[in-house]
């Protein structure tokens, strides 16, 4: 009987994510698997149906190419880009979800509206404006900057130092709404009582922070942090258009070489090779993260 | 002592959403100010913070000269919200099923679902748009849409079985013994409780499907949506006529800035007040 | 419920749009006489009337039994080449192509375009083609599409700015060394600078190199297309007459990120002294509202592009075939709209509306009528013999690409001229011989 009940149970269990595993299976890990078999063969965007079957070459190409090369250029800039991003959009989206939750904190709704405006705006828009605002000597930055009398403002996107900087601080204004909401609803989650009585229990603010709050939303945070890197180093819109992953491969992050290959240049079989390279950096980091996450908890609970 | 502390809690708490918002609102600003500025101001140098003579000429030329396809945003809007319909469907069962049913193999399905978010959308456009060519889903609206779908379901999935478990389970455990199926109590305690992570997640898979172009532009020939259209004021050399795309944006953004600043206050406000309390 | 009354009315909304917008989605077929015809193009061409608006007009009045349905996809420059391939592949095309002239090798290639050669043949207009663009049409000894525009590039000067340096507003400079020393006279960092070329990824950074190697003698490919050639010493010295412009300082590093509507709209807001460019008087009339021609000519000027120290006149053409892919269900029509679209009466309307310039003999000798266009485009004709065309060969993308990296480096002093073109040399040489 019990064993009956436990098999009802899991019949039940996976009819309630059926839905979702049809429709991942069909629309995504279907034409996933077409990409991974391209990315064996020699296949030309143009000629689709004339293939080569290329064993690791595609792949080989990725980690031999010198200009750009994957070591000393493409990781890097992935790695800059994606960790500037992640701590920026989830550090913000964290510390303004908190203060605009704070109780005294009026028209929070108005507040809350405006922080979210950015995301509502298409990537292109945001681009090209971006680009244009940090143009050196048209755009409206360097403009007030030197109303404000700097004499020698920085070129911004010219600047091989800076670009990748640059681009971090857009791609942090266009997507920190994501974690301010995921934030937001992950502190709707912890009763008012527990805010208070962290309060009345004379902690600070910054032990208030780490000791109880953290905690109580730590699953939020994981999971903002695992689909923050995962779509930042998924994303190419905003560099594709402001940069192009220049000057000098200096923002040749992997997604737009991924662009560049497949579509630029019309070498599918390297695009595939180098998405299926993309999808192992998403693994890793997403098994790392979860470790984290179990090693954590494990030592908070014991 | 404490007031004081308060007093300065509260100033530095305003002083840092303050700078937020300026932040938020300048680029919008200066994008949205060229809509009322002709092209040579829009693009002249130096630039101009307010719009020295203000006209609506740009609204003129868009809905005439422009030729702009305004069923664009018709079509994002019906493309957006289909996603988000079938997104939060899906994840709603499985996310409920993740947090409130205990079955073998559970760990590795959340995990598999999770796993899924990882994969580059511009990895899969090729072999989708084969397969899409092929069994007439091409040039849909349905197509996109479950597209966008698949782009949210698994985040989707995580946030709200995470909701899901944030809710005591006490209360839909008595409604079951009320007699009240599964569904039922998803339906009519659950889901209530979880208003606040349902529109999140509705956000999300709305605005991923609003301001998506490159699958759409791939998918897409008589039902483009509105982000295609505006490729139409980006000329020859990139030149982008920036009035006229300011104005097209503007268009773009405010309905859904308007319908998003209802939503949330149905949800994130309205509903999760009294109910977790309790 | 407050939470069901909202789901319910989005759940309506999107019913109701659907509804009303899926109606114009679904394409009719089944009725004989009904026939659609797909127009892939560049968007700005669907926001005038010519060529598209006239060409359907005429192509539907010629075909009174036939009830045309005529469905335009516009694109940026890169989305439209990507767009066409996966199509083609997915095996539905769409009926007429907007085709740059640098990838027609990589379409025909392929098998991707319908050879046009006996169609031009019965073609009236053919003949009116001049020469050089009738032999840029040809890949492999046939012809693959037809004109509708070109462009040529031309040096623009600002006159104020040469006032103000103390040089004769009328004389621009000949050569590179005039340039050199006449850009750097014009200079007034950070205000203004002498000279100014885009050093964006695209072709139209690189093409300032181009037109200043043909110029100094060198050619980009060997005759063959079969290795790189602009590594040669007139290749360098081509390079550095525009990399010795940044050392001097008559041209910032910031051009790094200055795509080429950048540069020039800064020779219009005084920005730079000097540029390269097409459509001149276009851009001047969009930034500078209500300029008449007689001001224009009092505060600009058009000459060619200074060319090498006692070497010829060059400057680079590109520009848009019309043509058919492969595939395309309704060819003859699809031919009908392109002779029409591109035939010479509506080629004049395009160009004298966008600054363009014509590839017909008969408009090139209507000079005056395009004093609209730019009150100085005689000058713009007379580039046109000097005017060179980039190889169109299938690996051309990926070719140009490693001259815009390394010119990147160079604009920001990390290499030296003869050490990155000789790399550049490598790399297209290792794409040229798989």
């Amino acid at each position: 009987m019990n064993l009956n009940k436990n098999q009802k149970e899991t019949i039940r269990g996976y009819l309630f994510v059926a839905p979702v595993l049809i429709l991942l299976f069909l629309f995504s890990l279907y034409p996933l698997f077409k990409t991974i078999y391209f990315s064996f063969f020699d296949i030309r965007l143009a000629s689709m149906n004339r293939k080569v079957f290329a064993g690791w070459k595609n792949y080989r190409l990725l980690f031999t190419r010198v200009n750009p090369s994957f070591f000393s250029q493409i990781l890097p800039a992935t790695v800059y880009y994606v960790v500037g991003s992640v701590a920026g959009q989830i550090g913000f989206g964290f510390l303004l979800a908190i203060l605009v939750q704070q109780k005294f904190v009026k028209g929070r709704e108005a507040i809350r509206a405006i922080i979210i405006l950015p995301w509502v705006v298409s990537g292109i828009i945001i681009a090209i404006s971006w680009r244009f605002m940090y143009e050196p000597r048209l755009g409206v930055l360097n403009y007030l900057l030197m109303r404000m009398g700097v004499v020698n403002p920085p070129t911004w996107l010219n600047d091989e130092r800076l670009v990748m900087g640059c681009l971090v601080v857009a791609n942090i204004w266009h997507g920190m709404a994501f974690s301010f909401i995921i934030q937001t609803s992950g502190l709707h989650s912890i009763s008012d009582e527990v805010m208070e009585a962290a309060l009345v229990d004379g902690a600070n603010g910054f032990q208030r922070l780490t000791l109880i709050i953290i905690p109580l939303v730590r699953q939020f945070l994981v999971l903002n942090l695992i689909l923050t890197s995962m779509a930042t180093i998924n994303s190419f819109d905003l560099i594709f258009a402001m940069t192009n992953g220049g000057p000098m491969f200096k923002t040749e992050v992997i997604s737009v070489q991924m662009y560049h290959r497949a579509f630029g240049f019309g070498r599918l079989g390297e695009g595939s090779a180098i998405a299926t390279i993309i999808l192992l950096m998403n693994l890793i980091l997403t098994i790392f993260y979860m470790r984290m996450n179990k090693n954590q908890s494990a030592g908070g609970d014991g | 002592m404490r007031s004081k502390r308060s007093l300065l809690l509260r100033v530095i708490t305003y002083a840092i959403i303050l700078i937020w918002i300026i932040f938020t609102i300048g680029p919008l600003y200066w994008l949205l100010s060229s809509t009322f500025k002709p092209s040579s101001e829009a693009i002249g140098y130096p630039p101009t913070l307010f719009p020295k003579n203000p006209t609506l000429q740009n609204f003129k030329n868009l809905f005439t000269a422009s030729r702009f396809n305004f069923y664009s945003y018709g079509h994002s809007f019906i493309i957006g919200s289909g996603a988000m319909l079938i997104s939060l469907l899906v994840a709603m069962f499985a996310g409920y099923g993740l947090s409130r049913v205990r079955f073998k193999g559970k760990q590795i399905v959340m995990t598999t679902i999770l796993l899924f978010q990882m994969v580059p959308i511009l990895a899969t456009l090729i072999p989708l748009y084969q397969t899409f060519s092929q069994y007439g889903l091409y040039n849909t609206h349905l197509g996109l849409m479950l597209i966008y779908a698949t782009q949210t379901a698994p985040m989707n999935t995580w946030l709200l079985k995470g909701y899901f478990d944030t809710i005591p389970y006490s209360i839909e455990e008595a409604a079951q013994i009320d007699g009240l199926s599964r569904l039922a109590t998803l339906y009519r305690i659950a889901l209530p409780i979880a208003a606040p992570g349902l529109s999140a997640s509705a956000i999300f898979a709305f605005f991923k499907a609003w301001n998506e172009y490159m699958v759409a532009l791939t998918m897409t020939s008589t039902v483009r949506p509105y982000t295609v259209e505006l490729y139409r004021f980006i000329g020859e050399q990139g030149d982008v006529d920036w009035s006229l795309l300011g104005t097209a944006a503007l268009i773009a953004v405010l309905p859904v800035f308007i319908l998003f600043s209802f939503f949330q206050k149905y949800f994130i406000i309205g509903m999760s007040g009294g109910a977790i309390k309790s | 419920m407050n939470l069901k009354k909202v789901i319910l009315l989005i759940a309506v909304a999107a019913l109701l749009g659907t509804s009303i917008f899926a109606v114009g989605a679904k394409e009719d077929v089944g009725k004989p006489k009904e026939v659609t015809l797909t127009i892939y193009a560049r968007a700005y061409t669907f926001a005038q009337d010519a060529p598209w608006v006239y060409a359907k007009a005429e192509l539907q009045r010629r075909h009174p039994d036939i009830n045309f349905t005529f469905i335009e996809e516009g694109f940026g420059w890169a989305d439209m080449r990507t767009k066409f391939l996966t199509s083609a592949a997915g095996g539905s095309p769409p009926d007429v192509m907007m085709t740059d002239i640098i990838w027609l090798g990589e379409f025909v290639d392929n098998g991707l375009l319908v050879d046009v050669t006996d169609r031009v043949a019965k073609w009236d207009e053919w003949d009116d083609v001049v020469e050089a663009y009738k032999d840029a049409t040809y890949w492999n000894g046939k012809v693959y599409g037809t004109w509708l525009n070109t462009d040529v590039r031309v040096l623009v000067w600002n006159k104020d700015l040469f006032r103000a340096a103390g040089l004769d507003p009328e004389k621009p400079p000949k050569d590179w060394n005039e340039l050199h020393r006449m850009a750097i006279q014009a200079t007034n960092a950070p205000h203004y600078y002498g000279f100014g070329f885009p050093g964006t990824l695209e072709d139209e950074s690189v093409m300032k190199f181009y037109a200043n190697l043909y110029s100094n003698g060198g050619q980009i490919l060997t005759d063959d297309n079969k290795k790189a050639a602009f590594n040669s010493p007139e290749g360098v010295e081509a390079m550095s007459a525009l990399i010795d412009l940044i050392k001097a300082g008559a041209t910032p590093t910031s051009i790094v990120s200055g795509k080429a509507s950048d540069i020039d709209n800064g020779v219009f807001q005084g920005k730079f002294a000097m540029a390269s460019m097409t459509k001149a008087y276009g851009l001047a009339r969009d930034l500078i509202p209500g300029i008449t021609p007689e001001e224009y000519k009092k505060r600009f000027g058009l000459a060619p592009i200074p060319h090498a120290p006692g070497g010829v006149p060059a400057t680079m053409s590109g520009g848009y075939l019309l043509t058919i892919p492969t595939g395309s269900k309704h060819q003859d029509l699809a031919w009908e709209l392109i002779t029409i679209a591109a035939g010479a009466e509506n080629q004049f309307k395009y160009t004298a509306a966008r600054g363009y310039v014509p590839t017909f003999k008969s408009l090139m000798a209507r000079g005056a009528d395009y004093v609209e266009v730019d009150p100085f485009f005689s000058v713009i004709l007379d580039a046109l013999p000097s005017a060179f065309f980039r190889p169109s060969i299938p690996e051309w993308t990926e070719i140009s690409a490693e001259v815009q990296n390394v010119m990147q480096a160079l604009i920001l002093g990390r290499m030296d001229v003869k050490e990155a073109l000789d790399l550049a040399a490598r790399n297209v040489d290792m794409i040229l011989s798989e």
